[in-house]
């Protein structure tokens, strides 16, 4: 029984569109031209309890407004949106109990006052009885090391240690799904890694189900079975990750590296490798899946090879070019 | 209802841990907002020295007025215009996200998250004053004159309220329009006279926009120049009007486009 199911969702916005300079701006004042911005057209997909599934894409493709329809913020177009058996824009409050948002780049946080006082509050407004909330309080503030960091005013706090709070006040009520909306947007390496643990920790404790987006690739390698890759509002890919190399890189990069100086044209002889790139020392190639140990072997029995090496491209490689639309096949 | 009055509590709580912070803002708008009364006061008194009556409001009747509008601005002032001021930017920066997902009714929040302390002494001052003018002009005052008007007190407060959040709902359609808190503004302060004055247009002011119950009626039950009914309308006129401007948040918040990400 899935946690999640879209079908269908559309939104769309209704923006007006002002020729650049003063001239167009004055010209807006009087006649504006208004057209439908398809932030999300015609979305499906359904996610099960437990799953953590990564929504990746390029800035506009319609990830975070996903995550506001499923929140209860924004009043679908068309389509069907289910939650936890809810839809989410009734806002009931039995759906809202059981859920969290988190974004990267806006705080619920009182900026003047330490965090443990909004967990406090959070703790009122989420109805949470006192004894859970000392636990869960407790085993958040251990797991991300915040001990000494709640008794502190929010705004005298590290970007990183802010975003660690954040967390907190929004798992204090233990939510059986969770939308993480860039929850590492503007950390560190070591920062990043660490709110990657905390995810997978809370998701494999709690059993939640968890949405994450991510413009840092690592932090869905890392987190995620499961990726859904959005583009210009429509699911462009919807499975393991491990299947994107499967699907879209049929070719494997071989780099090999000579004794002497080549030519160029001296590679002619090589049809099915194409050259990434050339030096006369060290050269890249892509070559087909199924081709890879044939020319190989070639290489290394007509050239003066000292190193060959196979590698398979990389995610950020292949998705790079899903979203450039370049052909790689 | 138990639960809304201690998260109320807490809001109160956080917000007075923050603005003992800030002394000197704290001292300061007390002051601002003492001179403002005290200054209309004066333009009043020094115009009665002129005139004996306007439309059969006598001077002491209008300094009356004028003290109970000051009082239930200002606590209209502390409880709400605070976060009406930060309406606009919690639409348009998105920040009501996080707002709209919590388990308690949005408007509430959004309505009364902040608090503000800094009209306390000037609150004080105008209870004085009222408290003043009442005994020395008005005796006697009967039990059922006060409870009249600490009814209408609060019919007043939730009125104004009302009328003023439904004209900040525009924003979800128009976006950007930093000065739409200031819309209702001018009427509001159109309630510091006796409504008599605009004549026939008094029964819409009663009855349709009932603006007269923003300081007129509340200050005539002390007066003792009103008619009981008046009390009971005010109630009724409250209710609906507090549940108008929740059907019409509900309504807006459907065009709700949130901001960026």
């Amino acid at each position: 029984m899935p946690v999640i199911e879209v079908s269908n969702l559309k939104k769309y916005y209704r923006v007006f569109q002002k020729e650049p300079g003063l001239a167009g701006s004055i010209k807006s004042l009087f006649n504006r031209k208004y057209e439908d911005v398809k932030a999300v057209d015609d979305v499906s997909f359904s996610i099960d309890a437990g799953e953590l599934v990564g929504f990746i894409g390029p800035n506009g493709a319609g990830k975070t407004t996903t995550l506001k329809v499923l929140s209860g913020l924004l009043y679908p177009t068309a389509g069907q949106v289910s939650v936890l058996g809810y839809t989410p824009f009734d806002r009931k409050p039995e759906f809202q109990k059981q859920f969290s948002l988190v974004m990267g780049q806006k705080n619920q946080l009182w900026w003047d006052l330490p965090a443990l006082d909004s967990f406090i509050l959070n703790k009122e407004i989420y109805e949470v009885p006192q004894a859970q909330f000392d636990h869960t309080l407790d085993e958040l503030v251990s797991m991300l090391d915040l001990k000494k960091v709640i008794k502190v005013q929010v705004r005298k706090l590290s970007l990183g240690q802010r975003m660690k709070c954040e967390l907190v006040a929004a798992l204090l009520h233990q939510p059986k799904v969770l939308f993480l909306d860039e929850p590492t947007i503007g950390l560190d390496v070591v920062m990043q890694q660490k709110i990657r643990e905390f995810i997978k920790g809370y998701n494999q404790k709690y059993l939640a189900t968890i949405i994450l987006t991510s413009h840092y690739m690592d932090d869905v390698k890392e987190l995620c079975d499961r990726v859904i890759i959005i583009d210009k509002g429509k699911v462009f890919f919807d499975g393991k990750l491990n299947e994107i190399i499967k699907k879209y890189a049929d070719r494997k990069t071989l780099e090999v590296v000579f004794d002497k100086s080549m030519e160029k044209k001296s590679f002619a002889t090589i049809r099915a490798a194409k050259i990434k790139t050339f030096t006369p020392k060290r050269t890249v190639f892509t070559v087909k899946r199924d081709k890879v140990n044939q020319i190989a072997a070639e290489l290394l029995k007509s050239f003066p090879v000292v190193d060959l090496n196979i590698t398979e491209s990389s995610i950020e490689d292949i998705i790079r070019e899903v979203f450039t639309g370049r052909d790689f096949s | 209802m138990k639960r809304y009055f201690k998260l109320y509590l807490s809001f109160i709580k956080n917000c007075l841990i923050r603005e003992m912070e800030f002394r000197s803002n704290f001292i300061f708008h007390n002051l601002v907002s003492l001179i403002w009364a005290v200054v209309v006061m004066l333009i009043f008194f020094f115009i009665y020295q002129h005139v004996n009556t306007v439309n059969g409001w006598t001077m002491e009747e209008v300094l009356l007025l004028t003290a109970v509008y000051f009082l239930i601005d200002r606590i209209f002032d502390s409880c709400f215009e605070i976060n009406f001021n930060n309406f606009v930017p919690l639409v348009n920066t998105g920040q009501l996200d996080l707002i709209l997902i919590k388990p308690a009714s949005s408007q509430f929040f959004v309505s009364l998250r902040q608090f503000s302390f800094a009209m306390i002494f000037s609150n004080l001052a105008m209870a004085g004053v009222i408290i003043y003018l009442a005994l020395t002009y008005f005796s006697p005052i009967y039990w059922w004159q006060v409870v009249s008007f600490l009814v209408l007190l609060i019919c007043s407060v939730v009125i104004t309220y009302s009328l003023w959040f439904m004209t900040l709902l525009p924003v979800f359609w128009w976006g950007r329009i930093d000065n739409i808190q200031h819309l209702f503004r001018p009427f509001h302060q159109l309630c510091r006279v006796p409504i008599d004055v605009v004549g026939r247009f008094k029964s819409i002011l009663t009855y349709i926009i009932p603006l007269a119950f923003v300081a007129t009626i509340p200050a005539q039950s002390l007066i003792g120049t009103l008619s009981p009914w008046l009390v009971i309308y005010g109630v009724l006129a409250a209710g609906f009007l507090l549940w108008l401007s929740h059907r019409l948040w509900n309504f807006a918040l459907r065009h709700y486009t949130s901001a960026s990400s």
